[in-house]
């Protein structure tokens, strides 16, 4: 049983472009990319979407879907213990994740078909990360990579954490000594996340990196001067920038301005866009990406930082991330340039089942 | 200095919608004087190329709290009396800080009228006024000073007062008790000046200003059991009501046709971070519109950042609503619903010179805002001279 998807504007992510093309399904996958007139199998389901936008499913690069649950409070609040953990046992966000967040069927009404989901920033040390598709009823069947790094957070969220539990102060010192004893005593992880905004935090992330040599991806970064950019791209650092379009309540957010986007792509660092949902919302991550254009990124970049870039930082674009033969169909149709304020999407594939179709009656 | 641009796409937001390809628009003493097109000017008028340029009306948010919410210092935020749930003395005209980076952030966008004032935390705030986004002293740029009784229904006044400080509200019928005490209160003196009352009577007056009809009761209600609350007190008191936010009022728009208020829409960009907010949805406003209730559209700044007010307005367009009327819910809607849309609100002769110059349809992903006027004057230009 095949399924065939034609359009006359299908993205290749290798050319940056939009060309017309059939996309055979067969199953979960892609079977092939054909000519726009090529012949079909029979028994094949041809869905002709004319002139629309066909892409990749976008990838949240650092989401707390699924573990922060919208329209809730703290009873959906999932993702941000600042206790400590067991020893042996570290903290797994898998075991946080509620499928039936509403979130999730925003996520897909919106294109965005995988999250990598990873602890909030309420304390220093986090959970182990997970790489879900946005499909599914259990976060077991929905995950691609149930533990894929961790989580760490610094600055000014896990200080005012702690003031407010503990009423002590917690400096920056002090968060920069917990991660070392953590590392001391559990080596670090492969695939360490780092939240930070502040140029005095990222001065403190490239620290322990070099201290203890993992690979890093710096989350946020809006504070990042130019200097530290550079570091960064030594190291071989990823940058997962983001959200800007949020309320600034701290200091440390003085910072944030959709320009970012496009300076950490000039200095050549691997760099997602990403929502951290819900801090701003799944369904903003094109948002993100069209005011970083209007801030001058150019369009390639920031499709590629939704889809094929965020894929390969997450080592997961030999199945996902962009519309190749052999890759898992993760299709979102749009009815106008993705990167459009006002376009919105169609159809939504996971895994080529459709999970989203827009309802006619909403014009 | 008396200005003429020359060239630009006029979006005047007039009652027709009327847009003058490639037209002038010449300002005089702060005031728009003359629009049209291949315009004659007296000498000595200043001359602004804006070929290929788009104006529209300077942005009008009429739900911030620009200036008053201490945003990246939480400590000082002057927003919210927290001392107790009804503080209808406080006025906003004393917590706005003209030098706050808010104003900037909202002429960086285009947004040139704002209405700010206390938050939602208590079921009676106070005070909120309207001003102009820069240009003066306050007193220089109010366009009203008290434009509204500001309170607040729902999850907000039970979280800060019953779940946080163990007082008083902790239910919804606790809520609307102090609001109504404030009407009955100030019933028996409806007829008095604000000097006729006494000292200890000065809480009332905000309520006879409501009751006479001076300015209206704003109520902050999200949830449909709020928005109904907010029309029923609004009803048994024969007030002039506006509601604030409606999160859930496309599920219930007969009732607010039949009650024939007006709303302001939003924020409806950000994820449902609250039980009350979970049926929040950017079709609102085209939900509205069919209905044919007049809204605007807010950004609740901080909580959208003011200078993203076209860009909600765009998410509105998105979700089916048509791009006039979205354009019209941040300029001429927004003004009208304020009783302000005789200084701003469209491009017209006699109108105050309030405009947004942009490289392009503000609702276009790549157009950026060149530069933003007030009374005439550039208030913000993205290549300073």
């Amino acid at each position: 049983m095949y399924t065939a998807i034609r359009s006359t504007r299908v993205y290749d992510s290798d050319l940056a472009a939009y060309q017309a093309k059939t996309i055979l399904l067969q199953g979960t996958s892609i079977e092939a990319l054909l000519p726009y007139h090529a012949s079909l199998p029979d028994h094949c389901v041809v869905i002709d979407v004319g002139d629309h936008y066909v892409l990749p499913g976008f990838i949240d690069g650092f989401s707390q879907i699924g573990a922060k649950e919208i329209g809730i409070r703290w009873e959906g609040e999932d993702g941000a213990e600042t206790t400590q953990s067991d020893d042996l046992a570290p903290y797994r966000i898998i075991d946080s994740i509620y499928p039936f967040d509403a979130a999730f069927k925003e996520a897909l009404a919106n294109g965005v078909t995988v999250s990598h989901v990873a602890s909030g920033p309420g304390s220093v040390i986090g959970a182990q990360t997970a790489i879900v598709k946005h499909d599914g009823v259990t976060v077991d069947e929905m995950a691609i990579k149930p533990s894929f790094g961790h989580a760490f957070s610094l600055g000014d969220i896990p200080k005012r954490t702690f003031k407010q539990q503990t009423n002590k102060p917690l400096t920056r010192m002090g968060i920069a000594a917990s991660l070392r004893r953590y590392f001391d005593k559990h080596g670090a992880p492969a695939n360490v996340f780092i939240r930070a905004y502040r140029g005095t935090d990222i001065d403190t992330a490239l620290r322990l990196q070099e201290e203890y040599a993992f690979t890093l991806t710096l989350v946020h970064g809006t504070g990042a001067t130019e200097n530290q950019l550079n570091e960064l791209k030594q190291r071989g650092a990823s940058l997962f920038a983001g959200p800007m379009f949020q309320a600034r309540e701290r200091h440390e957010q003085q910072t944030l301005c959709p320009s970012f986007h496009k300076e950490v792509v000039l200095s050549g660092i691997p760099h997602a866009i990403i929502s951290d949902h819900p801090t701003t919302s799944v369904r903003n991550l094109k948002l993100e990406a069209a005011l970083a254009v209007r801030e001058g990124l150019d369009e390639k970049h920031a499709l590629n930082a939704l889809t094929l870039t965020t894929a390969q930082c997450l080592g997961i674009s030999d199945r996902t991330g962009s519309i190749t033969a052999g890759k898992q169909a993760d299709i979102a149709i749009w009815n106008g340039d993705p990167l459009s304020l006002t376009s919105s999407v169609t159809h939504t594939f996971v895994s080529g089942k459709l999970c989203y179709e827009k309802e006619s009656e909403q014009r | 200095m008396n200005t003429v641009f020359r060239g630009a796409d006029l979006y005047t937001v007039d009652a027709d919608f009327t847009v003058i390809q490639s037209g002038d628009l010449y300002v005089a003493n702060g005031k728009i004087s003359a629009i049209g097109r291949h315009l004659n000017v007296p000498a000595g008028t200043k001359e602004v190329e804006a070929k290929g340029m788009v104006m529209t009306p300077g942005l009008i948010d009429i739900h911030t709290h620009v200036g008053i919410w201490a945003e990246v210092t939480e400590d000082v935020n002057d927003a919210n009396e927290y001392s107790e749930p009804f503080t209808p003395l406080m006025e906003a005209t004393d917590g706005i800080h003209l030098d706050h980076f808010s104003f900037q952030d909202a002429v960086r966008g285009g947004v040139t009228t704002v209405q700010t004032g206390a938050g939602s935390a208590n079921p009676i705030g106070g005070i909120w006024s309207i001003l102009k986004t820069a240009g003066g002293t306050l007193e220089e740029r109010l366009l009203i000073k008290r434009s509204g009784l500001k309170g607040a229904l729902g999850e907000n006044p039970k979280n800060v007062f019953g779940q946080t400080y163990r007082k008083k509200p902790f239910t919804r019928m606790a809520v609307a008790s102090i609001i109504r005490n404030g009407f009955l209160k100030a019933l028996p003196y409806r007829h008095l000046a604000k000097e006729e009352l006494s000292v200890d009577f000065q809480e009332l007056w905000p309520f006879i200003e409501v009751l006479n009809g001076s300015m209206p009761l704003r109520l902050h209600c999200h949830r449909a059991d709020d928005i109904a609350t907010a029309l029923r007190i609004a009803d048994e008191f024969g007030v002039k009501l506006h509601l604030e936010h409606a999160t859930e009022g496309y599920m219930m728009i007969d009732a607010i046709q039949k009650a024939g208020v007006a709303v302001t829409l939003g924020p409806f960009m950000m994820s449902a971070s609250k039980y009350e907010l979970r049926n929040s949805t950017p079709k609102s406003p085209a939900l509205m519109d069919e209905a044919g209730i007049p809204f605007a559209i807010m950004t609740d700044h901080p909580f959208t950042p003011i200078q993203y007010l076209s860009v909600c307005a765009a998410e509105a367009v998105k979700y089916g609503l048509s791009s006039e009327t979205a354009l019209a819910s941040i300029t001429r809607t927004a003004a009208e619903l304020a009783g302000i849309s005789n200084r701003v609100g469209s491009l017209e002769v006699g109108k105050d010179a309030d405009l947004a110059v942009w490289t392009g349809h503000p609702f276009a992903t790549k157009t950026k805002l060149c530069a933003t006027y007030i009374n005439g004057s550039c208030a913000y230009h993205s290549n300073p001279q």
